[in-house]
């Protein structure tokens, strides 16, 4: 059961940072390297807005992977922060290894 | 007169011809404004969301809030007086920008028209409107070790009438509290629009409660325009002991309706 938790648990960290990396690099990465006007010579011409407002222009290709990573990325990362809030308070951690905690009386024997 | 389009405009609210002559185009061509609660830095020309012309006394831009501020223009002057001064002397049509910033109201009739805050004179006058954005709805945050998460899911609306939802999804290092989840309010002076919440921004964090807590959250990014954009905003409801957290959240905005960004 121990195991099952944890690798639950890594599972869902996993996706969400991954999730959560993903979505801040596409702001910023767009921010600092796309034109803030179209350009046409190289199919740059899809505006979308990126880090805080700013409006940048990209290829058909560039927009759909940003709007993949902030739609469907960003729903999947908030369902793997929900389920990570309820394994944190639903899913007791069982204690170490081979089930017995010893108790205070026990130690002090 | 030459009348040129000014790319830094491009956030709408700013979104004017403004006068090729005009000293606030001049000092600032193709600038990213500064932040809205303070001048500009190396102008001092911005104040809050928009540019000022102290050559001519004169905003270049309409009010962004158009009318939803009220059509006394004088109530958002830190001194009522200075306001009647500043209409007495006369701060109205200016030959240089002709129509376009023309007011063909006596200047003793209470004008109405949307070029003219805190009694054309920002330096000594105050405008609290501004520009502003409110978010809220559900937060929720964790922590495993050192790892701290939190998700927020929510409505967000501005100043310009703007609405949507909003998902933030941040991560970062905490100490103590175990758990919490709660309503959230934020308020986001910098925000000029709720696009302006969209994208990546420093967090912190610190709550305490067991049982019923509340936490006070903030988050800083820089702007479509250069400036910061800061949210303030408090937690309430369930919380699991004692703790504080830091570190990088991004959010996402979903427009429902009002207009679109590039009006704000």
């Amino acid at each position: 059961m121990l195991r099952l938790r944890t690798c639950t648990i890594a599972f869902l960290l996993a996706v969400f940072s991954a999730g959560l990396i993903s979505n801040v690099y596409i702001h910023l990465s767009y921010w600092a390297n796309m034109p803030r006007t179209p350009q046409v010579a190289l199919d740059r011409i899809l505006p979308i807005r990126v880090n805080h407002g700013t409006l940048v222009y990209v290829t058909r290709k560039e927009f759909d992977r940003a709007r993949f990573v902030f739609g469907f990325g960003s729903y999947v990362t908030i369902g793997a922060g929900l389920l990570l809030a309820f394994v944190r308070l639903n899913w007791a951690d069982p204690g170490p290894r081979g089930g017995k905690v010893p108790t205070k009386a026990a130690s002090n024997r | 007169m030459d009348f040129v389009r000014d790319s830094s405009y491009d956030r709408g609210l700013l979104k004017r011809f403004v006068p090729s002559n005009s000293l606030a185009f001049k000092s600032n061509p193709g600038r990213a404004p500064a932040t809205p609660s303070r001048p500009d830095s190396e102008s001092g020309l911005y104040y809050r969301a928009r540019y000022y012309d102290p050559a001519v006394g004169r905003f270049p831009s309409e009010d962004p809030l158009r009318f939803d501020g009220g059509v006394n223009f004088r109530r958002t002057n830190a001194s009522p007086s200075l306001g009647f001064r500043a209409q007495r002397q006369g701060y109205y049509p200016s030959p240089l920008y002709g129509s376009f910033l023309s007011n063909p109201t006596p200047s003793r009739s209470g004008a109405r028209h949307l070029y003219r805050y805190a009694g054309s004179n920002p330096v000594a006058g105050l405008d609290p409107l501004g520009l502003w954005t409110v978010s809220s709805g559900l937060t929720i945050s964790g922590q495993f070790g050192a790892f701290n998460w939190q998700i927020s899911l929510g409505l967000a609306i501005d100043s310009c009438g703007h609405i949507g939802t909003y998902s933030t999804e941040g991560a970062g290092i905490g100490v103590g509290a175990k758990a919490s989840a709660g309503g959230s309010v934020a308020v986001s002076p910098g925000g000029t629009c709720i696009c302006d919440l969209q994208g990546p921004f420093d967090y912190a964090s610190a709550g305490l409660g067991e049982g019923v807590g509340a936490s006070l959250d903030t988050a800083a990014g820089f702007g479509s325009n250069g400036q910061t954009v800061h949210i303030i905003g408090v937690t309430g409801g369930a919380s699991f002991g004692v703790g504080g957290s830091a570190g990088m959240n991004t959010t996402q905005i979903h427009p429902l309706g009002g207009p679109s960004c590039d009006g704000c």
